[in-house]
C-alpha cells in the first residue's frame, strides 16, 4: 500500500489531522490498532470547554479553549449540544478563587454571567441547596465519537482512507527516513506494508511505543482518568464545581444521560486500564457534594482514558502553541519524514489538527492554508447513531412498525444495524460487535449488551457477514469490553442486571466453560 | 381492601424453581403449605435440568456423570449445599419432582447418571442432567445425526437457525434450515404469541402446509421454543401425527417458553393439590409466640409454623447489594460474603473461576436452617433454600435445578421430622 500521508492513530487528533490535511489536497491514510476514539478521546467527559475551567492556572489554554469551542460549534453543529455550564461553589469553597473568577474568565475572553443562586436551584434542581456562587459560561457538550467519525468520513470523500485494526509493528528505517512502515492487522494476524513519504504519530498514549520503533527516544507517562455515566441526564447545562480543578467535579450532560468524573492515576500501562472499585466510590463520594442525586441516582457504566504527559526535555519548542500539547517534528533525532503529536485536550483538537499539519506542509514546501475553522464538516451517517436518545426519536418519527428493535434499551432498530454493518464493510472491512457498540449505542443502555450482543451477533450470521464461531467470539469479547465499565458499580439495579447477564450467557448458553473446537484437540 | 388472615404448616417465600418444589414437597408430606411471592420468575427458566457439570471450575473440568461430580464437589468444598444431602436424598428429590412434571404433562427425559449436551439458540452445547420431551428430541437427532430442519420465523429475533447450523456444523452436518413467515401475523413475532396461536388447530394446519414442502427429506424439524403454551404436548403430538415427523424445540434467550409452560402448569398443579398460591410481595415478618411467625404481604396476614425462604438472589431481591454490602432485606439474615466490593467481581467477566459474589448468600446448617457467624441456628422454625443460599454458584457449576429441588427436599424433611 502506498500514501503520501499516514497518520498513526484514529483519536480526536489523527480524526482532525487527515481531515485537515485532506482538505488541503493531500491523499492520506489513517491507521489504528483498534478503532475511531479508542484512546483518551473516547475516554472524555464530552465536554467542549468554555476554558473557564483554566482561567486560574493557565490562561492560555483558556483562551484557546474559548476559541477553538466556537469555531467547533460554527463548523460541526451536529455533534454539540450547546448546552451552556454552570459554575458552582459549595459552602467551604475557597473564597478568594470564587471572587477572582469573573474577572479572570473576562481577561481571557470567556462571558461569565453571576446567576442568583436562587435562580440557579429552579435552573437546576438538583445542584447543592448548599450552593453559595454560580456563574453561567458558554460550556457545551460534544460527541466525540460523531467528531471523529465525521471527521474520517469527510476526509474519505476527499479521497483519503481510513483502516481499522492495523497495528504498526515497525519502522524501516534508511538514510534518515522511514522507507516502509511495517503493520499487522489485529483480528487477521496478516503482515503488510505500507510505504509512505511521510508518517504522523498521533497515537496519544501510545506515541512512546511508536516512535520507539524508529530509535527515537520519547518517554510518556500517563495518568489516568475515570468517569461515569448515569442511567438518567441529571442537568440541563455542564455543572462544574468553583473551585481550582480536582476530582469528580464536573458532570456533563449528553443526549439522555450524564457524566460525572474524573479522576487522575499515575499509571504503568496505557493497555491495562481499569476504572476501580475506590475510583468510583470516590467519586460518588466526591461529585455529591456538588449534586447531592449522585449518591442515589443508578449508574449505567464507567470508563477511563489515559492521559499522555510528555516528559522529554525540549520537546516543547518555540513550534509549540501551547502548553496542552507537544508537536515534534523528528528531524531533530535522526528521521526526516516523522512528525509527533500528543497531550491537548478534545476541545482544541481541530487546533492541534491545523498546527501539525501546517509543520507537515513547511517540511514539504507547500503551501495551501488551512480550512478547518471555516469549511463545515459535513454530517455524515457514520456518526448519527451514536447519539444518545436519538435512535427513538427516528423511530418514532418514522413510525417503522415493522421494523424489529434488536436492542430495546436504546431502541436501535434492525435497519440501523443492517445500515452501519453496510457501512462498515464499505469502508471498513468486516463488521465485528465491538465495531458496531463504537457507531451506536449498542451496549450502553441498561442491560449492557445482555440481549442486544446474542441478537446483533444471531443477525449478523443470520446474514452471512459472521460465522457461528466468530459469533462466540464476538459476544465475548463484546461483553468483555462492557465488562470493564460495569464490575466496580454493580450494586442496586446493576448488580440485578449482571445477574442477568450472567445467568444468561454462562448459566445458559454456557460461553463461560465454551471451548472452540479446535482448541479441544490441539 | 379487606384483610385476609390465613394460618399454615408451611410458608414458602417465592415462586421460582425453589418455592415451587418446596411447595410441593411440603404438600406431598400432607402440610398445610401457602406459597407467597411476586413477579414470575420462572419465566426466565430455561427448561435445563441441571444436576451438576463442572467442577472445579477453574480447570472448566466437565464431567459426563453429575453423581459424581457432586461427589467430588463435596469431598473437597463441604460448605455447598449439596454437601447436606445424601445422594439417596437427591435420588427420591430429583425422582418425585420429575414425577410430579410428568403428572402434568411436562415429560423430562435424560439418561441415569449421564449429563447430556443441550442445544442453546446461539448453536452452543450446554452439558445438563435432563430436558423436557421436546428439547430431548432435538438432542436425540443431533446425536444420531439425522436428516432434519431447523425452522426460523421472519422477525422473530435473537434466533436464526442458520446461526445455529453453522456452530453446529461439525456435531450435526445432516441439519438444514428453513425460513417462515408465520400464519397471520405481520411486524415483529414473539413466541409466547405463536405458542398460544398454535393452540388452535387451524393454525397448526396453516404451519404445517408451509412446511411439508420443505420438509420432504428429513426425520425432524426443529422450531424456536413456541410449540404451545398450556397444552404443548398437545400440540407436538398434532403437529407430529400431521407431518409424519418428529417435532422439536430449541429454547429461546428468556422470557422461554419451557419457562413459561411450567410457572403455568404447577400454579395449576400446586393448586390443584392443595396448596395456596399467592401473588404478592411479602413485606415484613414478626416472630409470634403462638404460632411462630406472622407474614404481612400487601392486604393478607399468614400466621406461618414454619418459614421457607426460597427469595433466590439479586434477581429475586433475596439479596440486595448497596454500594458497602450485601444483606437479605426480609429478615435481615447474616450474609456471607466477600470483605469488600473490590473482591466482588472478577476483572474477566468469562474467567473460568468464576466471580467471589457467587459465595455469598445464607449460610446453613444441615438442616437448611441460616446460622449466625458463630454456626448457631438463627430460629428453630426458619429455613433458607435455592439460590439464595452461600457458596451454590449454580451459574458456573451448573447445578442450579439440583440445589433448588435438593435443599427444598432437605428442609421439608426436617419440618416433618420434628
Amino acid at each position: 500500500m502506498k500514501t503520501q500521508v499516514l497518520i498513526i492513530g484514529a483519536g480526536a487528533t489523527g480524526a482532525g489531522i487527515i481531515r485537515d490535511l485532506a482538505l488541503r489536497g493531500l491523499q492520506c491514510m489513517l491507521v489504528d490498532k483498534k478503532d475511531i476514539n479508542a484512546g483518551a478521546s473516547g475516554g472524555n467527559h464530552g465536554l467542549l470547554h468554555s476554558g473557564a475551567r483554566y482561567v486560574a492556572k493557565d490562561s492560555e489554554a483558556a483562551s484557546e479553549c474559548a476559541d477553538e469551542g466556537k469555531i467547533i460549534k460554527k463548523i460541526a453543529p451536529q455533534c454539540v449540544e450547546a448546552t451552556n455550564g454552570l459554575f458552582i461553589a459549595i459552602e467551604g469553597d475557597d473564597e478568594n478563587y470564587i471572587a477572582d473568577f469573573p474577572g479572570r474568565c473576562n481577561q481571557c475572553g470567556i462571558t461569565a454571567t453571576a446567576i442568583d443562586v436562587k435562580d440557579a436551584l429552579e435552573m437546576e434542581p438538583n445542584i447543592s441547596p448548599r450552593t453559595i456562587a454560580v456563574y453561567e459560561v458558554p460550556d457545551a457538550s460534544v460527541d466525540p465519537f460523531m467528531l471523529s467519525l465525521d471527521n474520517v468520513s469527510h476526509a474519505r470523500q476527499l479521497g483519503s482512507s481510513y483502516l481499522r485494526f492495523s497495528e504498526v509493528v515497525g519502522f524501516d528505517v534508511r538514510n534518515k527516513r522511514i522507507e516502509s512502515v511495517h503493520m499487522r492487522n489485529t483480528q487477521t494476524g496478516e503482515i503488510f506494508d505500507i510505504q509512505a513519504d511521510w508518517i504522523i504519530n498521533a497515537s496519544g498514549a501510545w506515541a512512546g511505543n511508536i516512535t520507539r520503533m524508529a530509535n527515537i527516544p520519547l518517554e510518556v507517562l500517563f495518568s489516568k482518568g475515570t468517569l461515569l455515566v448515569t442511567q438518567k441526564r441529571l442537568s440541563h447545562r455542564v455543572i462544574n464545581r468553583l473551585r481550582q480543578a480536582a476530582d469528580a467535579d464536573i458532570l456533563v450532560p449528553g443526549g439522555s444521560v450524564s457524566i460525572i468524573g474524573t479522576t487522575s492515576i499515575r499509571i504503568s500501562d496505557p493497555d491495562d486500564i481499569w476504572p476501580t472499585v475506590q475510583e468510583i466510590d470516590d467519586i460518588v463520594e466526591e461529585g455529591a457534594t456538588m449534586m447531592p442525586v449522585l449518591e442515589n441516582t443508578r449508574y449505567i457504566r464507567a470508563y477511563c482514558g489515559v492521559r499522555p504527559l510528555i516528559s522529554q526535555p525540549g520537546a516543547s519548542d518555540d513550534r509549540n502553541v501551547s502548553r496542552g500539547f507537544s508537536l515534534m517534528d523528528h528531524a531533530a533525532h535522526g528521521v526526516q519524514n516523522m512528525i509527533s503529536i500528543t497531550g491537548g485536550k478534545l476541545t482544541t483538537y481541530r487546533l492541534m489538527a491545523e498546527k501539525t499539519s501546517n509543520m507537515l506542509c513547511d517540511r514539504m514546501g507547500i503551501s495551501v492554508p488551512c480550512k478547518t475553522h471555516t469549511t463545515p464538516m459535513p454530517s455524515t451517517t457514520d456518526g448519527r447513531w451514536t447519539e444518545p436518545g436519538l435512535s427513538p426519536q427516528e423511530w418514532m418519527q418514522h413510525n417503522r412498525s415493522q421494523d424489529i428493535m434488536l436492542c430495546e434499551c436504546e431502541m436501535i432498530p434492525k435497519t440501523a444495524i443492517d445500515h452501519i454493518i453496510s457501512n462498515m464493510q464499505s469502508k471498513h472491512g468486516n463488521p465485528d460487535l465491538t465495531g458496531i457498540g463504537i457507531r451506536s449505542r449498542l451496549g450502553k443502555g441498561p442491560c449492557q449488551g445482555t440481549y442486544c450482543s446474542a441478537r446483533i451477533a444471531s443477525h449478523m450470521v443470520d446474514r452471512g457477514d459472521i460465522t457461528g464461531d466468530e459469533a462466540i467470539e464476538q459476544i465475548k469479547r463484546f461483553l468483555q469490553e462492557r465488562w470493564r465499565g460495569q464490575r466496580p458499580l454493580l450494586w442496586d439495579s446493576p448488580m440485578i442486571q449482571s445477574e442477568l447477564q450472567e445467568a444468561i450467557h454462562c448459566g445458559f448458553l454456557n460461553l463461560d466453560g465454551y471451548v472452540k473446537a479446535e482448541e479441544v484437540q490441539s | 381492601m379487606s384483610l385476609t388472615t390465613d394460618y399454615c404448616d408451611v410458608l414458602v417465600i417465592g415462586s421460582g424453581l425453589a418455592g415451587m418444589s418446596a411447595t410441593f414437597f411440603s404438600l406431598d408430606h400432607g402440610l398445610k403449605t401457602i406459597q407467597i411471592g411476586s413477579g414470575s420468575p420462572l419465566q426466565f427458566y430455561n427448561g435445563f435440568f441441571d444436576l451438576m457439570s463442572t467442577y472445579p471450575i477453574q480447570d472448566n473440568k466437565t464431567w459426563d456423570n453429575p453423581w459424581d461430580a457432586i461427589e467430588k464437589l463435596c469431598q473437597e468444598k463441604p460448605n455447598h449445599p449439596y454437601a447436606y444431602l445424601t445422594k439417596e436424598q437427591m435420588l427420591q428429590a430429583t425422582g418425585s419432582w420429575l414425577k410430579f412434571l410428568e403428572h402434568l404433562h411436562i415429560d423430562y427425559n435424560y439418561i441415569p447418571n449421564k449429563n447430556i449436551e443441550a442445544i442453546t439458540p446461539i448453536g452452543t452445547l450446554k452439558l445438563t442432567h435432563a430436558v423436557p420431551k421436546s428439547i430431548w428430541n432435538g438432542i436425540h437427532a443431533m446425536m444420531q445425526n439425522q436428516e432434519s430442519l431447523l425452522v426460523d420465523i421472519e422477525d422473530l429475533k435473537g434466533f436464526s437457525s442458520r446461526q445455529i447450523k453453522d456452530t453446529l456444523q461439525n456435531v450435526w452436518p445432516a441439519l438444514e434450515t428453513s425460513r417462515i413467515k408465520f400464519p397471520g401475523t405481520a411486524g415483529e413475532v414473539f413466541t409466547n404469541h405463536m405458542a398460544n396461536a398454535l393452540e388452535s388447530s387451524s393454525v397448526q394446519e396453516q404451519l404445517v402446509e408451509l412446511l411439508l414442502p420443505r420438509a420432504q427429506q428429513v426425520k425432524n424439524i426443529g422450531f424456536p421454543a413456541m410449540l404451545g403454551s398450556f397444552y404443548h404436548s398437545k400440540v407436538c403430538t398434532n403437529l407430529e401425527k400431521m407431518m409424519g415427523k418428529t417435532v422439536f424445540e430449541i429454547p429461546t434467550l428468556p422470557l422461554s417458553m419451557h419457562g413459561i409452560r411450567l410457572r403455568n402448569a404447577l400454579t395449576h398443579g400446586l393448586t390443584q393439590k392443595g396448596g395456596q398460591l399467592i401473588q404478592k410481595t411479602v413485606t415484613q415478618v414478626e416472630p409470634d409466640g403462638k404460632y411462630g411467625f406472622i407474614v404481612h404481604a400487601e392486604n393478607q396476614t399468614v400466621f406461618a409454623k414454619n418459614i421457607i425462604l426460597a427469595s433466590g438472589r439479586f434477581m429475586g431481591k433475596g439479596l440486595v447489594a448497596s454500594r458497602t454490602s450485601i444483606t437479605e432485606p426480609l429478615f435481615q439474615l447474616p450474609i456471607y460474603q466477600p470483605e469488600s466490593r473490590r473482591k466482588w467481581h472478577h476483572k474477566k467477566f468469562f474467567d473460568h473461576g468464576g466471580h467471589g459474589i457467587h459465595e455469598a448468600g445464607i449460610e446453613v446448617d444441615q438442616t437448611f436452617r441460616p446460622v449466625d457467624h458463630k454456626k448457631k441456628i438463627v430460629n428453630d422454625n426458619l429455613y433458607a433454600i435455592g439460590t439464595v443460599l452461600a457458596h451454590n454458584n449454580w451459574m458456573r457449576y451448573k447445578c442450579g435445578a439440583g440445589v433448588s429441588i435438593g435443599s427444598a427436599f432437605g428442609a421439608l424433611s426436617h419440618i416433618v421430622s420434628k
